[in-house]
């Protein structure tokens, strides 16, 4: 046998090669002196990044997370005075970008609330959800009116007004009326999960989590539902039925935020 | 209480039961220690992201969903403050300058500790020589411990590319220690 190669070694080491080849690397590793300083070179390596930083041994995070938890975070970095010129500069931008928003929000309100065949609901003005689709190995991107079928799913949430919600729930559900749930996690029938709670007077606070659902190709509403009480997945489901597709779900204190998107093949 | 899962714990935390995220902060304090200071190179920054993650987790302790990933999340969390924070010490020109002075404090250590040190910064000056995006992979897998498959849903990357940035980024550390001993 020849000298084995560095990336092999590595992956030795890893326990990356299959068992036959692990074996004829061992016999290799017996007779050649070379390849066994080299794999003890490697070994060494592996040893040192993994040897931790000294001063870290005895290192207790608790009081100072307790801390930071009571105070309710990390404090602010000072404000940096800007020239009055950039500041002015500043204004304007910022001013012409709320106009835009302003327009680009209204446009899609208006679209969201014909498309679901409703008259607005005072309630819904308040809440909020950003979606946002994650391909395989790429960056997330707002959802607008299409998604691949693999995509992930991203979402955040925008909770206002006077009295904020305190429990939300996020699903999508197709033309077929089947119903995914992304939150609450529901995984298995013998489980009935509840809302999850969210927070209050936030915008676009983000869920970490990135979830995929095998979807099937054709149009698939999304709901934020936002409730005073939490319900449970099997309350929901049974108002869903019978729903035209991207309904309001007949819910009284509620706010809804209803997204459609088409999920391509 | 320190036999329950991390998502038991993320539950009980959410729940108002402070010492069970008290639990769950020591169970993963020295692996985030570990990869933070690597990334970080300093022990003080190390602690400032680790703790900054602890508090952004405890943050969203009611939007979590205990599906058996809280490691993967955690470290997500890390990654993010460890980035803020390398950014707030390139911001401060003159912490940076505290950095490059870092005193040896080499004076009452016995020699094998004095040499486990030097050893590990000529580590780090290598690791640091690496692209970041080979150098994250590497500090997950070595100091972290974390799979492949854990490393590729915390950089959301597939696990073929973890693997062969891994065994790239392995290669690459070899060369330049070997250059460096040759």
């Amino acid at each position: 046998m020849n000298a084995i190669s560095s990336q092999e070694l590595f992956l030795y080491l890893e326990g990356e090669v299959t068992k036959r080849r692990a074996a004829e690397i061992d016999e290799h590793l017996v007779a050649c002196r070379s390849c066994r300083e080299r794999l003890q070179i490697r070994r060494g390596m592996l040893e040192s990044l993994a040897e931790p930083h000294e001063d870290l041994a005895g290192l207790d995070l608790v009081p100072g997370v307790r801390k930071l938890i009571e105070s309710g975070g990390w404090p602010a970095e000072p404000r940096r005075k800007l020239p009055a010129v950039s500041v002015r500069i500043g204004l304007l931008v910022a001013l012409a970008g709320a106009v835009a928003l302003w327009f680009a929000t209204a446009e899609k309100e208006e679209f969201r609330i014909k498309s679901a065949g409703k008259a607005v609901h005072e309630q819904d003005r308040w809440v909020g959800l950003q979606a946002f689709r994650v391909g395989e190995g790429e960056k997330p991107d707002s959802l607008e009116g299409r998604m691949d079928r693999g995509d992930y799913l991203l979402f955040a949430y925008t909770n206002q007004g006077e009295k904020p919600y305190p429990y939300m729930m996020i699903l999508a559900v197709d033309a077929s009326n089947h119903v995914r749930w992304f939150y609450p996690a529901y995984s298995s029938e013998r489980t009935d999960p509840r809302s999850i709670p969210i927070g209050g007077n936030v915008t676009g606070a983000e869920l970490f989590e990135k979830i995929r659902h095998d979807f099937a190709p054709g149009p698939l509403w999304i709901y934020g539902l936002f409730t005073r009480k939490p319900l449970r997945v099997s309350e929901v489901e049974v108002l869903l039925k019978g729903l035209e597709p991207g309904g309001r779900i007949p819910l009284k204190d509620s706010a809804q935020h209803i997204q459609k998107t088409v999920v391509e093949p | 209480m320190g036999e329950l899962s991390d998502d038991e714990l993320m539950l009980l935390a959410r729940g108002g039961v402070d010492e069970a995220f008290d639990v769950l902060v020591r169970r993963h304090q020295a692996g985030l220690l570990k990869v933070a200071a690597k990334l970080l190179g300093r022990v003080d920054l190390a602690r400032d992201a680790a703790q900054r993650a602890f508090f952004e987790v405890y943050r969203y302790l009611g939007q979590y969903q205990a599906r058996g990933k809280f490691r993967q999340f955690l470290y997500q969390v890390l990654m993010n403050q460890c980035r803020m924070v390398g950014r707030e010490v390139q911001r401060d020109k003159k912490l940076q300058a505290r950095v490059a002075a870092e005193p040896a404090e080499n004076a009452d250590l016995p020699d094998e500790r004095i040499l486990a040190r030097e050893r590990r910064r000529e580590l780090e000056q290598f690791l640091n020589k690496l692209s970041k995006k080979l150098r994250v992979v590497l500090v997950l897998r070595f100091a972290g411990g974390l799979s492949y498959q854990e490393i590729g849903e915390i950089l959301e990357l597939p696990v073929g590319t973890v693997k062969s940035r891994l065994f790239s980024g392995l290669e690459k550390l070899r060369k330049l220690m070997k250059g460096k001993s040759g």
